[in-house]
Protein backbone atom coordinates (compact mmCIF):
# COMPACT_ATOMS: atom_id res chain seq x y z
CA UNK A 1 0.00 0.00 0.00
CA UNK A 2 1.32 3.13 -1.00
CA UNK A 3 1.28 5.95 1.86
CA UNK A 4 0.21 9.65 1.64
CA UNK A 5 3.91 10.62 1.82
CA UNK A 6 4.91 8.29 -0.39
CA UNK A 7 2.34 9.75 -2.79
CA UNK A 8 3.07 13.68 -1.76
CA UNK A 9 6.45 13.25 -2.66
CA UNK A 10 5.75 11.40 -6.06
CA UNK A 11 3.55 15.00 -6.90
CA UNK A 12 6.43 16.77 -5.54
CA UNK A 13 8.57 15.63 -8.41
CA UNK A 14 5.43 15.06 -10.71
CA UNK A 15 5.16 18.87 -10.16
CA UNK A 16 8.80 19.37 -10.81
CA UNK A 17 8.78 17.50 -13.83
CA UNK A 18 5.96 19.49 -15.75
CA UNK A 19 7.04 23.30 -14.54
CA UNK A 20 10.87 21.92 -15.52
CA UNK A 21 9.28 20.88 -19.07
CA UNK A 22 7.40 24.27 -19.42
CA UNK A 23 9.26 26.58 -17.62
CA UNK A 24 12.76 25.38 -18.00
CA UNK A 25 12.95 25.79 -14.31
CA UNK A 26 12.02 22.79 -11.96
CA UNK A 27 14.50 20.99 -10.24
CA UNK A 28 15.99 21.79 -6.98
CA UNK A 29 14.31 24.95 -7.35
CA UNK A 30 10.95 23.36 -7.01
CA UNK A 31 11.98 20.28 -4.79
CA UNK A 32 14.02 21.76 -1.91
CA UNK A 33 11.65 24.04 -0.96
CA UNK A 34 8.32 21.45 -1.60
CA UNK A 35 9.99 19.23 0.80
CA UNK A 36 10.71 21.49 3.31
CA UNK A 37 7.26 22.40 3.31
CA UNK A 38 5.04 19.24 2.52
CA UNK A 39 7.11 16.71 4.58
CA UNK A 40 6.41 18.67 8.06
CA UNK A 41 2.85 18.13 7.07
CA UNK A 42 2.91 14.25 7.22
CA UNK A 43 5.09 14.49 10.62
CA UNK A 44 8.31 14.03 8.61
CA UNK A 45 10.89 16.82 9.80
CA UNK A 46 13.30 17.56 7.28
CA UNK A 47 16.52 19.08 7.04
CA UNK A 48 17.46 21.38 3.89
CA UNK A 49 21.10 19.20 3.85
CA UNK A 50 18.06 16.13 3.29
CA UNK A 51 16.38 18.51 0.81
CA UNK A 52 19.25 19.29 -1.24
CA UNK A 53 20.34 15.30 -1.02
CA UNK A 54 17.07 14.02 -2.58
CA UNK A 55 17.42 16.57 -5.35
CA UNK A 56 19.97 15.28 -6.38
CA UNK A 57 18.00 12.25 -6.97
CA UNK A 58 15.22 14.64 -8.72
CA UNK A 59 18.01 16.53 -10.85
CA UNK A 60 19.18 12.79 -11.91
CA UNK A 61 15.77 12.43 -13.31
CA UNK A 62 15.38 15.40 -15.01
CA UNK A 63 18.62 14.89 -17.00
CA UNK A 64 17.73 10.89 -17.61
CA UNK A 65 14.66 12.42 -19.21
CA UNK A 66 16.05 15.91 -20.66
CA UNK A 67 18.66 14.14 -22.79
CA UNK A 68 16.44 10.85 -23.76
CA UNK A 69 14.54 13.58 -25.59
CA UNK A 70 16.95 16.30 -26.62
CA UNK A 71 19.57 13.39 -27.72
CA UNK A 72 17.08 12.49 -30.13
CA UNK A 73 16.13 15.52 -31.32
CA UNK A 74 19.98 16.53 -32.32
CA UNK A 75 20.22 19.28 -28.95
CA UNK A 76 22.71 18.05 -27.15
CA UNK A 77 26.43 18.59 -27.76
CA UNK A 78 27.65 15.86 -26.23
CA UNK A 79 31.42 16.16 -26.96
CA UNK A 80 31.19 19.63 -25.38
CA UNK A 81 29.33 17.98 -22.71
CA UNK A 82 32.07 15.45 -21.95
CA UNK A 83 34.65 18.30 -22.21
CA UNK A 84 33.24 20.52 -19.64
CA UNK A 85 31.20 17.46 -17.49
CA UNK A 86 35.08 17.03 -15.64
CA UNK A 87 34.83 20.75 -14.23
CA UNK A 88 31.36 20.38 -12.91
CA UNK A 89 31.84 17.08 -11.13
CA UNK A 90 34.57 18.65 -9.51
CA UNK A 91 32.77 21.72 -8.36
CA UNK A 92 29.86 19.09 -7.65
CA UNK A 93 32.35 17.50 -5.29
CA UNK A 94 33.26 20.41 -3.60
CA UNK A 95 29.91 21.97 -3.43
CA UNK A 96 28.23 18.52 -2.09
CA UNK A 97 31.20 18.71 0.53
CA UNK A 98 30.48 21.93 1.69
CA UNK A 99 26.47 20.84 1.90
CA UNK A 100 27.37 18.31 4.38
CA UNK A 101 29.88 20.29 6.63
CA UNK A 102 27.97 24.43 6.50
CA UNK A 103 25.18 25.10 8.48
CA UNK A 104 21.92 24.51 7.63
CA UNK A 105 21.10 28.72 8.15
CA UNK A 106 24.05 29.60 5.95
CA UNK A 107 22.73 26.74 2.75
CA UNK A 108 19.06 28.02 3.59
CA UNK A 109 20.50 31.75 3.17
CA UNK A 110 22.36 30.65 -0.34
CA UNK A 111 19.15 29.07 -1.45
CA UNK A 112 16.71 31.85 -0.96
CA UNK A 113 19.08 34.24 -2.96
CA UNK A 114 18.93 31.94 -5.76
CA UNK A 115 15.10 31.77 -5.33
CA UNK A 116 15.08 35.46 -5.49
CA UNK A 117 17.77 35.55 -8.36
CA UNK A 118 15.41 32.77 -10.37
CA UNK A 119 12.33 34.34 -9.83
CA UNK A 120 13.68 38.05 -11.22
CA UNK A 121 15.35 35.86 -14.43
CA UNK A 122 12.14 34.45 -14.65
CA UNK A 123 9.99 37.99 -14.61
CA UNK A 124 12.52 39.82 -16.54
CA UNK A 125 14.21 36.82 -19.56
CA UNK A 126 17.36 35.91 -19.21
CA UNK A 127 19.79 37.25 -21.57
CA UNK A 128 20.57 35.24 -24.21
CA UNK A 129 22.29 34.29 -27.38
CA UNK A 130 21.38 32.57 -30.34
CA UNK A 131 24.56 33.25 -32.76
CA UNK A 132 27.52 30.70 -32.31
CA UNK A 133 30.88 31.90 -30.51
CA UNK A 134 34.25 31.50 -29.88
CA UNK A 135 34.01 30.24 -26.33
CA UNK A 136 35.66 32.23 -23.33
CA UNK A 137 38.43 31.26 -21.12
CA UNK A 138 36.76 31.38 -18.38
CA UNK A 139 34.36 28.50 -19.23
CA UNK A 140 36.36 26.05 -17.12
CA UNK A 141 35.92 27.95 -13.71
CA UNK A 142 32.11 29.07 -14.32
CA UNK A 143 31.47 25.56 -14.82
CA UNK A 144 32.98 24.18 -11.58
CA UNK A 145 30.92 27.72 -9.85
CA UNK A 146 27.81 26.20 -11.48
CA UNK A 147 28.96 22.64 -10.49
CA UNK A 148 29.73 23.84 -6.75
CA UNK A 149 26.10 25.31 -6.63
CA UNK A 150 24.46 22.27 -8.00
CA UNK A 151 26.02 20.52 -5.33
CA UNK A 152 25.44 23.06 -2.44
CA UNK A 153 21.59 23.85 -3.40
CA UNK A 154 20.84 20.69 -5.35
CA UNK A 155 20.03 22.26 -8.25
CA UNK A 156 20.14 21.01 -12.15
CA UNK A 157 21.56 23.83 -14.77
CA UNK A 158 18.67 26.15 -15.90
CA UNK A 159 19.62 28.52 -13.62
CA UNK A 160 23.42 28.73 -13.36
CA UNK A 161 25.12 26.51 -16.13
CA UNK A 162 22.49 27.27 -18.77
CA UNK A 163 24.07 31.07 -19.12
CA UNK A 164 27.58 29.84 -18.74
CA UNK A 165 27.00 27.57 -21.69
CA UNK A 166 24.98 30.56 -23.79
CA UNK A 167 26.92 33.97 -22.63
CA UNK A 168 30.41 32.54 -22.32
CA UNK A 169 30.91 29.49 -24.11
CA UNK A 170 29.24 30.71 -27.03
CA UNK A 171 26.38 27.78 -27.68
CA UNK A 172 23.05 28.90 -28.64
CA UNK A 173 20.68 28.75 -26.62
CA UNK A 174 18.22 25.34 -27.28
CA UNK A 175 21.71 23.86 -26.89
CA UNK A 176 22.92 24.90 -24.17
CA UNK A 177 19.61 23.89 -22.38
CA UNK A 178 19.97 19.87 -24.05
CA UNK A 179 23.79 20.05 -23.48
CA UNK A 180 23.14 21.48 -19.67
CA UNK A 181 21.03 18.44 -19.16
CA UNK A 182 23.18 16.16 -20.12
CA UNK A 183 25.66 17.16 -18.38
CA UNK A 184 23.47 17.39 -15.38
CA UNK A 185 23.04 13.29 -15.40
CA UNK A 186 26.92 12.86 -14.50
CA UNK A 187 27.22 15.44 -11.90
CA UNK A 188 24.57 14.66 -10.11
CA UNK A 189 25.60 11.39 -9.85
CA UNK A 190 28.65 12.45 -8.04
CA UNK A 191 27.31 14.39 -5.71
CA UNK A 192 24.23 12.02 -4.64
CA UNK A 193 27.35 9.90 -3.34
CA UNK A 194 28.92 12.33 -1.01
CA UNK A 195 24.96 12.97 0.01
CA UNK A 196 24.78 9.46 0.33
CA UNK A 197 27.74 9.11 2.42
CA UNK A 198 26.95 11.64 4.57
CA UNK A 199 24.21 9.71 5.36
CA UNK A 200 21.42 12.38 4.31
CA UNK A 201 20.08 10.80 1.69
CA UNK A 202 16.38 8.85 2.00
CA UNK A 203 16.44 6.74 -1.18
CA UNK A 204 12.45 5.63 -0.80
CA UNK A 205 12.12 9.40 -0.43
CA UNK A 206 14.18 10.10 -3.51
CA UNK A 207 12.73 7.36 -5.93
CA UNK A 208 9.24 8.21 -4.95
CA UNK A 209 10.64 12.11 -6.52
CA UNK A 210 12.50 10.47 -9.08
CA UNK A 211 9.34 8.24 -10.47
CA UNK A 212 7.77 11.83 -10.09
CA UNK A 213 10.27 13.64 -12.68
CA UNK A 214 10.51 11.53 -15.06
CA UNK A 215 6.45 10.81 -15.71
CA UNK A 216 6.08 14.90 -15.01
CA UNK A 217 9.15 16.02 -17.51
CA UNK A 218 7.09 13.18 -20.21
CA UNK A 219 3.44 14.93 -19.18
CA UNK A 220 4.74 18.55 -19.40
CA UNK A 221 6.69 18.29 -23.01
CA UNK A 222 2.93 17.44 -24.00
CA UNK A 223 1.19 20.47 -21.94
CA UNK A 224 4.09 22.57 -22.94
CA UNK A 225 1.86 23.96 -25.37
CA UNK A 226 -1.33 24.17 -24.37
CA UNK A 227 -0.38 26.15 -20.69
CA UNK A 228 -0.28 29.65 -21.17
CA UNK A 229 3.28 30.40 -19.74
CA UNK A 230 3.08 34.19 -19.04
CA UNK A 231 0.38 33.55 -16.41
CA UNK A 232 2.44 30.28 -14.97
CA UNK A 233 5.74 32.36 -15.12
CA UNK A 234 4.00 35.08 -12.91
CA UNK A 235 2.22 32.70 -10.69
CA UNK A 236 5.72 30.96 -10.39
CA UNK A 237 7.81 33.83 -9.49
CA UNK A 238 5.54 34.91 -6.88
CA UNK A 239 5.68 31.85 -5.23
CA UNK A 240 9.34 31.35 -5.34
CA UNK A 241 9.42 34.50 -4.00
CA UNK A 242 7.33 33.93 -0.85
CA UNK A 243 8.98 30.29 -0.66
CA UNK A 244 12.10 32.29 -0.61
CA UNK A 245 10.94 34.44 2.20
CA UNK A 246 9.40 31.52 4.14
CA UNK A 247 12.72 29.67 4.01
CA UNK A 248 14.29 32.71 5.46
CA UNK A 249 11.91 33.03 8.42
CA UNK A 250 12.38 29.17 8.98
CA UNK A 251 16.07 29.13 9.45
CA UNK A 252 16.73 32.76 10.92
CA UNK A 253 13.22 33.78 12.36
CA UNK A 254 13.45 31.74 15.27
CA UNK A 255 17.51 32.95 15.72
CA UNK B 1 11.34 26.63 -26.45
CA UNK B 2 11.22 28.15 -23.03
CA UNK B 3 14.20 29.19 -20.44
CA UNK B 4 13.44 30.94 -16.89
CA UNK B 5 9.94 31.75 -18.63
CA UNK B 6 11.84 33.48 -21.43
CA UNK B 7 10.25 32.40 -24.88
CA UNK B 8 13.09 31.87 -27.29
CA UNK B 9 12.12 33.27 -30.61
CA UNK B 10 14.93 33.36 -32.38
CA UNK B 11 16.34 31.75 -35.48
CA UNK B 12 17.31 28.07 -35.40
CA UNK B 13 20.92 27.86 -35.81
CA UNK B 14 22.31 25.56 -38.64
CA UNK B 15 22.60 22.23 -36.98
CA UNK B 16 25.99 21.33 -35.47
CA UNK B 17 27.87 18.59 -37.07
CA UNK B 18 26.31 15.55 -35.56
CA UNK B 19 28.79 12.98 -36.08
CA UNK B 20 31.63 15.27 -34.06
CA UNK B 21 28.57 16.43 -31.38
CA UNK B 22 26.80 13.15 -30.88
CA UNK B 23 29.90 11.76 -29.78
CA UNK B 24 28.81 8.03 -30.85
CA UNK B 25 26.15 7.70 -28.01
CA UNK B 26 23.94 4.77 -29.48
CA UNK B 27 20.16 6.33 -29.87
CA UNK B 28 18.90 3.84 -27.95
CA UNK B 29 20.56 3.95 -24.52
CA UNK B 30 19.09 6.88 -23.02
CA UNK B 31 15.51 6.13 -23.88
CA UNK B 32 15.58 2.68 -23.23
CA UNK B 33 17.30 4.03 -19.81
CA UNK B 34 14.48 6.22 -19.29
CA UNK B 35 11.94 3.61 -19.06
CA UNK B 36 13.45 0.90 -17.50
CA UNK B 37 14.25 3.79 -14.94
CA UNK B 38 10.30 4.16 -14.41
CA UNK B 39 9.59 0.45 -13.84
CA UNK B 40 12.37 0.23 -11.59
CA UNK B 41 10.92 3.52 -9.42
CA UNK B 42 7.68 2.54 -9.52
CA UNK B 43 8.61 -1.29 -8.50
CA UNK B 44 10.37 1.19 -5.60
CA UNK B 45 7.74 3.30 -4.74
CA UNK B 46 5.59 -0.15 -4.40
CA UNK B 47 8.22 -2.01 -2.40
CA UNK B 48 10.53 0.56 -0.18
CA UNK B 49 12.99 -2.27 0.58
CA UNK B 50 14.09 -1.98 -3.30
CA UNK B 51 14.23 1.61 -3.61
CA UNK B 52 17.46 1.69 -4.08
CA UNK B 53 17.47 -0.20 -6.94
CA UNK B 54 15.63 1.93 -9.45
CA UNK B 55 17.80 5.38 -7.63
CA UNK B 56 20.96 3.49 -8.74
CA UNK B 57 19.75 2.84 -11.93
CA UNK B 58 19.17 6.09 -13.20
CA UNK B 59 22.77 7.07 -11.83
CA UNK B 60 24.38 4.29 -13.71
CA UNK B 61 23.05 5.63 -17.11
CA UNK B 62 25.03 8.25 -17.46
CA UNK B 63 28.10 6.77 -16.26
CA UNK B 64 27.30 3.67 -18.60
CA UNK B 65 26.78 6.25 -21.73
CA UNK B 66 29.97 7.85 -20.23
CA UNK B 67 31.86 4.50 -21.03
CA UNK B 68 30.51 3.83 -24.50
CA UNK B 69 32.09 7.16 -25.30
CA UNK B 70 35.81 6.50 -23.77
CA UNK B 71 35.50 3.19 -25.39
CA UNK B 72 34.25 3.59 -29.12
CA UNK B 73 35.77 7.31 -29.29
CA UNK B 74 39.65 6.15 -28.40
CA UNK B 75 40.36 5.52 -32.22
CA UNK B 76 38.62 8.21 -33.56
CA UNK B 77 38.30 11.24 -31.38
CA UNK B 78 41.03 10.95 -28.41
CA UNK B 79 40.58 13.71 -26.66
CA UNK B 80 37.05 12.93 -26.16
CA UNK B 81 37.65 9.48 -24.98
CA UNK B 82 40.13 10.95 -22.70
CA UNK B 83 37.37 13.57 -21.55
CA UNK B 84 34.93 10.86 -20.82
CA UNK B 85 37.62 8.74 -19.04
CA UNK B 86 38.48 11.99 -16.89
CA UNK B 87 34.76 12.88 -15.98
CA UNK B 88 34.54 8.96 -15.06
CA UNK B 89 37.52 9.23 -13.42
CA UNK B 90 36.35 12.16 -11.18
CA UNK B 91 33.49 9.91 -10.35
CA UNK B 92 35.78 7.23 -9.34
CA UNK B 93 37.56 9.94 -6.89
CA UNK B 94 34.18 10.65 -5.71
CA UNK B 95 33.80 7.24 -4.86
CA UNK B 96 36.68 6.48 -3.22
CA UNK B 97 36.63 10.20 -1.15
CA UNK B 98 32.91 9.78 -0.56
CA UNK B 99 33.80 6.67 2.20
CA UNK B 100 35.95 8.57 4.44
CA UNK B 101 32.78 10.67 5.17
CA UNK B 102 31.90 9.92 8.49
CA UNK B 103 27.62 9.59 8.12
Amino acid sequence: MISALTLAVIGIGLLAGVLGAILGLGGGVVVVPALEFVLPRFGQEISIGQAVAISQIGVLAVGLSGAAAYLQRGLVRARTGYLLSPYTILGGAVGSFLGLVLPAQAVATVFAVLLLYSAYNLLRGLKRVEAEREPSRLVPPAMTFAGIMSGLLGIGGGTVQVPVLNLMAGIPIRESIATSTFIMGLTAVGNALVYQAGGLLDLRLAAGVALGVLIGARAGAGLQSRIPADRLKLVFSLLLIFTAVQLLWKYWGAA
Amino acid sequence: MEILGGRVTGKPTAPTPASAEIAGLPSWLYPAGFWVGVVLLAVGVLFPDLAAVGVTWIGVVPVLAAVWVAVTAWNRDRRLSVAALLALAGLVAVFIVKQFIPS
